[in-house]
Parts: C-alpha cells; sequence; structure tokens
C-alpha cells in the first residue's frame, strides 16, 4: 500500500479587496435609477435584438430540413439548441411570451431527444414552424391559435417524456 | 422599509467572457447603464485566460458554455491559478443549461444568474457581492467562496422577497416573557387519554 500524501490543510480567509469601499463611494445610482436606466439601455437593442431572433430562428428551419431521411445527428441538435437558447433569451427580455413559450419548448424538446436515438427532425421541424408563426413583425393570432398551437408542441415533449431512453 | 443601497461604479472594471455578441450586447449595456464603464469584452476562454494575467478586474461575468472551453473550466482556473483568484464570479446560464448551477457553484462562482437578464436580479446580485463580506475557502477539492450562509443570509435590504424580514424590528409592544414562563411553554407534558 502506497502511503498517502498528507491532506492540504483547509485555508480560510477574508480576501483584501477594496471594491466595498469603492462601490459605497458618494455619488452612484440607486436601485431605481440604475434599473431604469438600464431598461431604457436595453430598448436601445431592440432592433439588433429582432434581426437575432430572426438569424436564429433561420439557423433552427435550416437544421430541421437538413435531416437525412428525417434523421438529425447529436451535433446538429446541439446546434438547434444553441439556437433555441437564444432565441428564449431574446425573447424574454423583450417579452415576447408566445415566442418564448415556443423556444423553451424547443430546448426541452431536445433535451429530451438527446436522451433517445435516432434523433428524428420531424418535432424540430414542427417547433421551427410554430417560432416562425411567433416571430416578431408576423400577424398576431388569436389566444385560441395560440393555445392550440402550443398544445401541439406540449404534446411533442409528452411524447418523447414517454419514450425509454436510448441504452448507452 | 426596504433600503435601496447605491453603487457606484465608476473606476470599477468587469471581464465579460462570452461567445454570443448578442448575450454580451445586453449585458454590456445593462452594466453600462448601471454606471459601470470600464469593460472588457472577450470571446473566448484562452484570451480571458491571457487577459487576466496582465489586467486586473473587479467583477467576472462568464457564460457557462465558451466557444473554446467549458464556462465552468474557466472559473476553477480563475480560482486556482488567476493572479487575483477571489474576484466576484457571475456564471450566466441559458434556459437549457439550468443543470450548470451546481457545477458552477462547485467550480468556486459566486452567483449564477439565469437568462435572460433581468436587471433589477442583476443590480441586486452586484450590490449583495459587491457589498457583502464573504469569507474565502482553499481546500484540496475547492477553491471560492465559502458557500455557508446558513447563520448569516443576505446582507440587510438585499432579501430575496419583499415580505424578508429586515434587522430593525422595532420597539417592543409588550413585556418580555420571563425565562420561567418560556421554560413552561417548551415543557413536555402528559396529554391526556381520550
Amino acid at each position: 500500500m502506497s502511503p498517502k500524501s498528507p491532506k492540504k490543510k483547509a485555508r480560510i480567509y477574508l480576501p483584501a479587496s477594496t471594491l466595498k469601499e469603492q462601490l459605497s463611494r458618494p455619488g452612484g445610482k440607486s436601485r431605481d435609477e440604475a434599473v431604469k436606466a438600464a431598461i431604457a439601455g436595453v430598448e436601445t437593442l431592440r432592433e439588433k435584438s429582432m434581426d437575432a431572433i430572426d438569424a436564429a430562428i433561420k439557423a433552427v428551419e435550416a437544421v430541421a430540413h437538413e435531416g437525412t431521411n428525417g434523421v438529425l445527428t447529436e451535433s446538429k441538435l446541439h446546434d438547434v439548441l444553441r439556437n433555441a437558447d437564444e432565441i428564449v433569451e431574446l425573447a424574454g427580455t423583450f417579452r415576447l411570451e408566445n415566442l418564448d413559450a415556443a423556444g423553451r419548448s424547443l430546448c426541452d424538446l431536445v433535451g429530451l431527444l438527446l436522451k433517445t436515438s435516432p434523433y428524428p427532425a420531424e418535432p424540430i421541424v414542427v417547433h421551427a414552424r410554430a417560432l416562425r408563426l411567433f416571430a416578431p413583425g408576423r400577424p398576431s393570432l388569436s389566444a385560441a391559435q395560440t393555445e392550440v398551437i402550443l398544445a401541439e408542441l406540449a404534446r411533442f415533449r409528452a411524447f418523447f417524456e414517454a419514450k425509454p431512453a436510448a441504452s448507452p | 422599509m426596504e433600503k435601496s443601497p447605491r453603487l457606484n461604479f465608476n473606476g470599477v472594471t468587469a471581464l465579460l467572457v462570452e461567445g454570443d455578441r448578442h448575450s454580451v450586447s445586453l449585458l454590456s449595456e445593462i452594466l453600462r447603464r448601471f454606471g459601470l464603464d470600464n469593460q472588457y469584452c472577450i470571446e473566448t476562454g484562452a484570451e480571458a485566460k491571457a487577459h487576466m494575467q496582465r489586467v486586473a478586474v473587479d467583477f467576472f461575468f462568464c457564460e457557462a458554455v465558451l466557444p473554446d472551453m467549458d464556462g465552468l473550466d474557466l472559473v476553477r482556473w480563475v480560482r486556482r491559478s488567476a493572479p487575483v483568484p477571489y474576484i466576484p464570479i457571475v456564471v450566466l446560464t441559458g434556459y437549457s443549461r439550468v443543470d450548470a448551477v451546481v457545477g458552477a457553484r462547485d467550480a468556486g462562482a459566486n452567483l449564477v444568474v439565469k437568462k435572460p437578464l433581468s436587471p433589477q436580479v442583476l443590480f441586486d446580485r452586484l450590490a449583495w457581492m459587491g457589498l457583502g463580506t464573504r469569507k474565502f475557502v482553499e481546500t484540496e477539492t475547492y477553491v471560492g467562496p465559502d458557500r455557508r450562509f446558513k447563520s448569516i443570509g443576505p446582507p440587510d435590504g438585499l432579501g430575496r422577497r419583499s415580505t424578508d424580514l429586515s434587522q430593525d424590528v422595532g420597539e417592543a409592544t409588550e413585556p418580555n416573557m420571563t425565562q420561567n414562563e418560556i421554560d413552561a411553554m417548551m415543557k413536555p407534558t402528559k396529554l391526556a387519554n381520550i
């Protein structure tokens, strides 16, 4: 049996930092002032962000239709996930609720698909269509239409949730 | 009444490591409007390491997934190898990376913030990290801020909910109970058989 190396002792200390003093200097902004200014600042990025949402949806659409015999690769699913994450972030920031819901549904779906094999493209195609319908600049849908679309997306998730995971 | 701290970010520096340029634009704009103008925006973990060897920063924001490496590996590197290992680190995660929360905590991050970013949440977190006093722990398996909160809680006025009690409980409205009265309340008593 090899001799055990001596265990390093834990060191606990208060780091020397001037950050607290810097932040507490007179001046600066109160929470309300800072938040109000930040919300106005985010609003200046709206146009660019809407373009970014469009680009992300296009990327999802492109991947969805790239599947060979209706099957995607794992790396393509990760591409979808990255774009869906971006859609959720931007839709959440600008309060595009339906797009946010469809984006989250796509993230959840990809998480489920990654546990199965092969990876079917069809659920991604349907989610891409939903994203496009909820995209900014599109005619707004009625509450009933929105409900039907989101319910369909939920059905896909429920199906793959019930599907047994692929064995490693 | 909840105290609202004023924060003066003038002269404070932040390093933003994020592969997605739209995300970094949003974060950068929010911080700039808070008054934190001195920002370095970097896309990759390798660039961030090189930058930190040269320049000290006060806050470090890092995406959980970077183009060239796992963001949590970068956090571990900062804690173990950077010239200033104890800087406040915020890890940003997307919706699909909620699982990164535990990993980020164990890597030594001070906080994990889920995107989309809320200016309110971000301001509160920066106030909590910047104004609070948190010890630093170095062990064989963990280097980072002390993760034990039970006895201290968040700084006064920075509770998570509006209903959180402040430390100021006001004047007593009734005389204090005597020790005998308190003991009587704690004393085990036999219940009568029904």
